[in-house]
Order: C-alpha cells, then structure tokens, then sequence
C-alpha cells in the first residue's frame, strides 16, 4: 500500500526547473533513502512533501490525503528533522518538546507522556532541565529528531539528521531510524553519507535534474552495476596522453584523475587489466599500488549522474 | 486559538528569559528616567524671562458686564482679545497656535453674579508656559477688579446677593477653573518617565521584529510550518506573547517609577492600560512591518533604532523645548501622542482632554495594526 505519492510533480523558481514532473510512490513501513548531488532537487521533493512548498504542477498525496486540499492534515501526521538544529536555546529539551508536542494538539498526561517518551527513545532523560546550549553537536541533533517524533507521526522526514557529528551520535540515530520503522513509521531518509543509506534503506531512489533516474532496493540497483568495477591505481609521472589513452579503450567506462591517483570503472576489470598495465607503462608511468573495489553505490551514483555525492 | 495561545505563551517564556531583554526594556528606561530627569530638571525650572504681548482666545457668551471688561483690556499692550463663537473653535486655536491663552465666559455669567450665585471661567492655558502665565496673570486680575466692582453694585441695591455674605472679604463670586491642567503640574522627571515608557515599549516592538528574524534565522521557522500551523496562528500568537510582555513592562516601569522616584501617574487606572495598550499595539504593529522588509535581525536593530530615536528626538522625548518647526513635525509621530497622552493623564488633565490625545494615539495603532495585518504574511513567509 503506497503511504506517499507522488504524480508528475513539477516545482520552479523562476526560470530554474528545480523539480521535473516526477513520480515516486513510497510504500507504507518502508525507510526510503533520497540520494541525489547538491542542487539536484532532493531539499525541494523534501520540502514539498513536508508541506513547506507547494507544487507548480501535480499532487502529492500523503497517507491517501492530497497535501494541496489537506494541508494541516497531512502535516499532522508527519514529522520532519531539518538538515539544520531547530531548536530553541532559551527553552529545555523538554519545553522544546513540550511546545511542538501541543502545536501538534497534544495536551495534558497524553502530552506529557510523549515528551518523556520521546526524551527516553532519544536518550536525553537524564538532560531533560537543560537547554540545548549545553548540548554537545550530537545531542542538539538527537533532541532535533525528538522533536519531530514527539507525535508520533506516521511518515518521518530525516534531511540529512547526521551531519556534523560524532559516530556514537551517529550510530545512535541510524539505530533509532530503525526503531522507528520497525514501531510502524513510514520513513524518508536522506544523507551525503552512502553507508548510511545503504545500511538503513528497505529502498532506494536516486535524483538529478529533478527527475528520479534509478528507484529500487539496494539489491536491484546493485544488479544495474554488477558488471562494472572499479580499478584503483596510484602512480608516478602520470602524464595526460596516458589518461586520454586508457579513456579510449573499449571497456573503461569512466576515468577519474586526482594528481597521481586513477580511478578507473570498466567491465571485467581482470580482462582488461593487462590492458590497463600495458598503457601505462608505455607512457612511462610507474605504478605504486593497484586496488580492483567491488561496485557499491557511491560507483552507481557515479555511473547515474557522472558526480560523486559530496561534489 | 489554542495554538495561538500556545505561541503567544512560549514567545513570552522566550522573551523575559532573555537577558538583553530584561536590561534593554526594564533596567535601562529606568535607569535613563533617572538620568535624564536629573541631568535635565533645569529645563522645567521658572527662571526670570522677558514677557511678551500675549493673545487670548474668549468664548463670550455673557452679554453684560464680562464683555465691558473684555473690551477695556482689550486695549493694554500686553494683552489681546481675540473673539471665538464657540469652545471648539478656540481648542482648535490653541492647538494651532493661533493665541496663547483661552478663556470661556458662560452665557448668564453677569446675572449669575449679580443674583449673589457663584459662576465659573474656563481657562485654558497654551503650549508656551510663560504666555500662558502672562495671560492668566491678567485675567486673573481682572476676575478680582470684576468681583469687587459686583460686590460694591450689589451692595448699593443694584443687585440681589445677600448683603451678609457680600461683606464677607473671603468670599469670591467668581471663580476660575483651569479645565486642562487642573493646577497640576509636572516634573522633569515625570515627563521623562512618560516619554521613556513610550520610548522603550517602542523597544517592545524592535524585540517583536527580532523574534521574527530570529525565527527564521535559527531556522525554526520551517519547522513550525511542517507542524499544523497557519501564518496568521504564528502571526497573532507572536504579537499576543510580545504584546503581553510590552504590557507587563509599562506596568514595572510605572511602578518602580513610583517607588523609586516619586512619579505620579494618577488613579485613572483603566485609561492608562487603555494608553499603555494602544501603544503597545502601535509598537508591536511596527515591528510586524519592519520584519516584513528586513532581510535579517541587524536590519530590524539598525531601522528601528533610527525610527525610535528619530521620533523621540521630534517628539521632545529627549529636550521638550524644541523649535516650533520640529515641534510640529513631532505631532505627526507615534511617540508624540502616546507620551503626551501619559503626560496628561500624570496631569490629571479633564478627560475630554485625555481622550483627544488617547483618539489619536488610537488612530495611529490602528493604522500600523493595519498595515501589520497586511504584510504580516511576509514577515513569516520561509520561502
């Protein structure tokens, strides 16, 4: 059963098509992560099916109710953690809680129940007096997600939720995405951080130019790629006639040059390797370490949209 | 409502626990009432001056001996009549400038006096303190030369007052009232308390355009608006928590005023939270409108701080004898009419007088709420 629709859905600004009529169906109970480069028009989805923007064209439907017609319902039943710490310094995690717990209708001992369970699920009990301006980076992070799960919505927006921050913090968010999802939440998880989603996803869609270009489980999109690998070299006296030479061979896909360092996808990287060798050592270039890595999704990502993540 | 209520309650928890709040909107008005009203006292002291020739509006309408006497005045050097039809026109007069002085003579008055039956002037002082004190001077004179001439008409069977009580040296048949000013009059430091409160409450609202910025900046903004909530709920609840906070800052203000220097602010209670609330109103109205063209929090500092000051200075907050020109311009501004509206509620003024100055100080906040209600959208628009 699909929880949040999306139907050829279009947003611009100004001139700039930031989101090109895309469609993305994201079934209930499912975490779905979100990759796509800087400016590919992944904040944009996110803040659209948030509420925060309207669509120029199309409709966004959220647990069967169309975002357009039912704003304030729709939004009640969803909880978003911002890229950036929302939180207000001057009052204590549990008055931060507290506060977003009521606009969101809460009140008395339901109220105050979700605000100590919401503490508890981040693990800010013990700190539930104190304002965030004590916090370290992690736990401001950790209180921003109690924030938005203080209702217990039923689709969670995570932006980003891990940047900045200590891996213990880390671990304990990626753990309690989990948790969610495994207690009902529907979830849409997006990170610069490709272990994240690999490690948390049930599904995954990859954006750019505002269209969704590949949209599967971790293993379907794998099979996509399964025949490429990734040669790793790093030389000395790497000239540019010998990148040009390997970028005309058959079988290389792509070539990366970072000073000395190649990174080189190709099918059948043993077949070809010899090949590869041969090149260099035509041109003079001397090979100091040699690595073949196993497509992951940083490599699909690549092979998608011709950009690395972080780029 | 309620999650209005809701914003209005944690935006007030917000604002009085910060601590540039406190300091800016308590502890510094009455610091500076304190020094202003000291350092500048001389200013509302009498000193020797040289008198001018005054002009005094009349509103005659006793047909008898009044008028004679108006007439033999009219002709010293020092004083000029001039004639009104009725109480508004010279109010209007007076506000304008025109003359100095206003007296209204009431119809009967001649007879009232001769039938031995006490009557009233109206005096009406004008902006100019010594004029004013000239013209009084004279009329004041002139009641007593009118009292003594009745008294000996009376008394030679002119009239029909008892005879008794017209040989009794105390007694005055005539009796000025001073409808404006009640006699009362004010201290440096009373002035300065009126115009501070205004000037900070002004600050109320430089704070209300700060949490608009602040919102947006500390991007909490967007995380509001992904909870059930409307612009108008986080629009009203902001005004409503700031509003509250303005209100309970007039109110410590007046009181630590009253305690700690004296500043009497009159029993009229229900006036003076209806001034302090359409000055706040006015106020946080302003901040509404600054945020919704300030790009961040200094631009709302830098604005409003020019607008306070500014208006103050035209207004007389920080000197009250300024020239005529400014002085005119300053009856355009916002703190103009609130602080003269504090001002005459410390004088106890007549309330027609009060409420003139109260409509419109009304007036103005509720254009400004007006244009609040307008650009409101703006000023927490996240897009």
């Amino acid at each position: 059963m699909s929880f949040v629709r999306l139907h050829n859905v279009v947003k611009r600004y100004g001139d700039k098509l930031s989101v090109d009529h895309l469609s993305l169906t994201i079934k209930q109970g499912e975490v779905f992560g979100l990759l796509g480069p800087n400016g590919a028009g992944k904040s944009t989805t996110i803040k659209m099916i948030s509420g925060l923007l309207q669509s120029d064209q199309g409709d966004i439907e959220i647990d069967g109710l169309s975002i357009r017609k039912n704003v304030l319902e729709v939004k009640s039943r969803i909880g978003v953690v911002p890229q950036e710490i929302a939180v207000y310094e001057n009052l204590s995690a549990k008055e931060n809680l507290t506060f977003f717990g009521k606009l969101y209708g809460l009140r008395g001992k339901e109220l105050a129940a979700r605000v100590d369970e919401a503490l508890e699920f981040v693990g800010l009990s013990d700190r539930r007096s104190d304002k965030p301006g004590t916090f370290s980076g992690g736990m401001k992070r950790r209180l921003n997600i109690a924030c938005a799960v203080v209702h217990g919505p039923k689709l969670i927006i995570m932006d980003e939720p891990t940047v900045g921050i200590d891996p213990q913090s880390r671990n304990h968010i990626l753990e309690s995405v989990q948790v969610l999802n495994q207690r009902g939440a529907t979830v849409i998880y997006t990170s610069h951080y490709m272990e994240e989603v690999e490690a948390i996803s049930t599904r995954i869609g990859v954006i750019d130019h505002g269209r969704l270009i590949a949209n599967g489980s971790l293993k379907d999109l794998m099979a996509q790629i399964s025949q490429e690998e990734k040669l790793l070299i790093e030389t000395e006296g790497l000239s540019a006639a010998a990148v040009e030479e390997i970028e005309r061979h058959a079988a290389v896909k792509r070539v990366s040059r970072e000073e000395g360092k190649l990174e080189i996808y190709l099918n059948h990287s043993q077949a070809y390797l010899q090949d590869i060798l041969f090149i260099l050592s035509k041109n003079d270039v001397r090979i100091e370490s040699l690595k073949s890595v196993e497509p992951d999704l940083e490599t699909l990502f690549l092979m998608l949209t011709g950009r690395k993540l972080r780029d | 409502m309620t999650k209005i209520l809701t914003i209005a309650r944690y935006q007030l928890l917000r604002t009085v626990r910060s601590r540039r709040t406190i300091w800016l909107q308590v502890f510094m008005p009455i610091l500076l009432i304190f020094i202003l009203g000291s350092a500048l006292s001389e200013t509302f002291e009498n000193k020797d001056r040289d008198i001018a020739s005054v002009t005094a509006g009349v509103v005659n309408s006793d047909a008898g001996a009044a008028a004679i006497f108006m007439n033999s005045e009219s002709s010293t050097d020092r004083l000029t009549f001039q004639a009104y039809n009725i109480r508004e026109e010279l109010t209007e007069a007076l506000e304008d400038r025109d003359i100095d002085y206003g007296v209204v003579v009431p119809e009967g008055f001649t007879t009232k006096v001769a039938a031995g039956q006490p009557s009233e002037w109206e005096l009406y002082p004008g902006f100019d303190e010594v004029n004013s004190m000239v013209a009084e001077s004279y009329i004041e004179s002139m009641l007593n030369r009118m009292n003594f001439a009745q008294s000996t008409a009376m008394t030679i069977g002119a009239g029909t007052a008892d005879m008794a009580t017209i040989g009794d040296p105390s007694m005055n048949y005539v009796e000025s009232v001073r409808p404006d000013l009640s006699g009362k009059d004010y201290s440096a430091i009373e002035y300065y308390a009126a115009v501070m409160l205004v000037m900070f409450v002004l600050y109320a609202g430089m704070s209300t355009g700060l949490a608009f910025a602040a919102e947006k900046e500390e991007y909490t903004l967007d995380r509001l608006y992904t909870a059930p909530v409307r612009p108008i709920h986080l629009i009203a609840g902001k005004m409503l928590g700031s509003g509250v906070v303005a209100l309970g800052q007039s109110a410590v203000i007046m009181l630590c005023t009253r305690l700690f220097y004296g500043v009497d602010w009159g029993d009229r209670y229900l006036l003076l939270l209806l001034a302090s609330l359409l000055t706040v109103i006015a106020s946080i109205s302003l901040g509404v409108i600054v945020a919704a063209f300030a790009k961040n929090g200094k631009t709302i500092q830098i604005v409003f701080t020019l607008i306070i000051m500014s208006m103050t200075f035209i207004s007389g907050g920080f000197n009250p004898r300024l020239s005529d020109n400014i002085e005119r311009i300053g009856e355009y501004t916002l703190s103009y009419w609130a602080s003269r509206s504090f001002v005459q509620l410390i004088l106890d003024s007549p309330l027609s007088t009060i409420f003139q100055h109260l409509s419109w100080l009304g007036m103005i906040a509720f254009l400004l709420f007006a244009g609040s209600v307008l650009l409101g959208r703006k000023a927490v628009s996240h897009e």
